[in-house]
């Protein structure tokens, strides 16, 4: 008769490696969900700087020649309020560059990844504006979503 | 065939029997190892490789966050204490020549050298270039300060002022960009130099 030596048996052996690769792909998953989070992370802060940055610029251009009149296709454009009301209230505006050149068909061109848009709205008394809503949005997208950093700010005269 | 597979020994003291079994050397074959060696030569670089990447992303974000928390700082201070307390500009601080005065006039030296502001007090301030840190002087202080830590680097930064009419303030425009201070020049490790630019008015001038 013939003697087999200890071993595992076939079951053993299945169970074993099945949860073994249960705790692998568990740990793998984490690790990925973890390094796509990273970098949302660091888009989400590179996102939040050019949102700023526009902010920034724009604010610049206000302390520079804030103006106060509409826009008007006769008259130069030269002053902020005049810029800002060449376009619609709550016309979506690219702002890519920092620029005003406004580009109809607005890409993720920015570092190739981000879309940088803005939408004035503003209040007046007679025909003076005496006050410019701003809302700027950068967005990417990332795995399929879409994801948003806003950022609102206003500019008056008095300030 | 011929082998001895089992040697069974039975030794008998008095009453009591002692086996011994002896059997043959069991061990792995050459192309069980080889296997095992390649498995786990396939699963531990991938394991290695994605726990490395998590590391360099995390050092790339702990760095991108310096950089913007120092420039956010660095905007911040220049704008406020530009806005709230320069009343003129000269070109030197014994204040000979102002700059600015007069309508029309641009005055931008390079890296913010001989640009200084001359505040209510008739004490002199700057902000300038020094190497790779934005350093801030005036007449209060008994040394300069470094606006931003030598783990940053500025690789540009400028000054201007101009003034459009003479009844209209000066307005500074503010100009620099801040990377991470290092010396690799791999892909993976670089942060995108960050740019601060804005303009101001001067509350008091």
């Amino acid at each position: 008769m013939k003697k087999y030596r200890p071993s595992f048996t076939l079951i053993e052996v299945l169970i074993f490696i099945s949860i073994l690769s249960i705790f692998f792909v568990a740990a793998a998953m984490v690790t990925i969900v973890s390094l796509r989070n990273l970098k949302i992370q660091e888009h989400k802060i590179l996102a939040t700087r050019y949102a700023q940055e526009l902010v920034e610029w724009l604010r610049g251009e206000k302390e520079e020649n804030w103006g106060g009149e509409f826009y008007n296709i006769s008259n130069p454009v030269d002053s902020f309020t005049e810029k800002v009301t060449q376009f619609g209230s709550y016309q979506t505006v690219c702002f890519n560059e920092l620029n005003w050149d406004n580009n109809p068909s607005c890409g993720y061109d920015l570092l190739s990844l981000f879309k940088r848009t803005a939408t004035f709205s503003w209040y007046q008394t007679a025909d003076y504006i005496y006050q410019v809503n701003l809302s700027v949005v950068v967005e990417w997208q990332e795995i399929g979503k879409t994801y948003k950093v806003p950022l609102n700010t206003i500019f008056t005269i008095w300030e | 065939m011929g082998m001895i597979n089992k040697l069974k020994i039975t030794l008998r003291f008095g009453g009591q029997k002692l086996k011994i079994n002896f059997k043959k050397n069991k061990a792995f074959t050459l192309i069980e190892v080889i296997v095992v060696i390649g498995v786990i030569g396939i699963v531990l670089p991938v394991l290695f490789s994605i726990i490395f990447s998590i590391l360099q992303q995390q050092t790339k974000i702990q760095r991108l966050s310096l950089v913007k928390k120092e420039g956010d700082y660095i905007l911040n201070v220049i704008e406020n204490v530009v806005r709230n307390y320069a009343v003129k500009i000269y070109s030197e601080n014994s204040f000979i020549n102002e700059k600015c005065a007069s309508a029309g006039s641009t005055y931008g030296p390079e890296n913010g050298n001989t640009f200084y502001f001359q505040d209510k007090y008739n004490r002199w301030f700057n902000f300038y270039l020094n190497s790779t840190t934005i350093t801030s002087n005036s007449a209060n202080l008994s040394s300069s300060v470094n606006l931003n830590s030598p783990q940053t680097k500025i690789s540009s930064f400028s000054l201007q002022c101009y003034r459009s009419a003479l009844y209209s303030p000066p307005i500074i425009s503010i100009n620099f960009t801040i990377e991470y201070n290092t010396n690799s020049n791999r892909a993976e490790e670089k942060i995108i130099p960050l740019t601060y630019q804005t303009k101001i008015k001067l509350k008091s001038y």
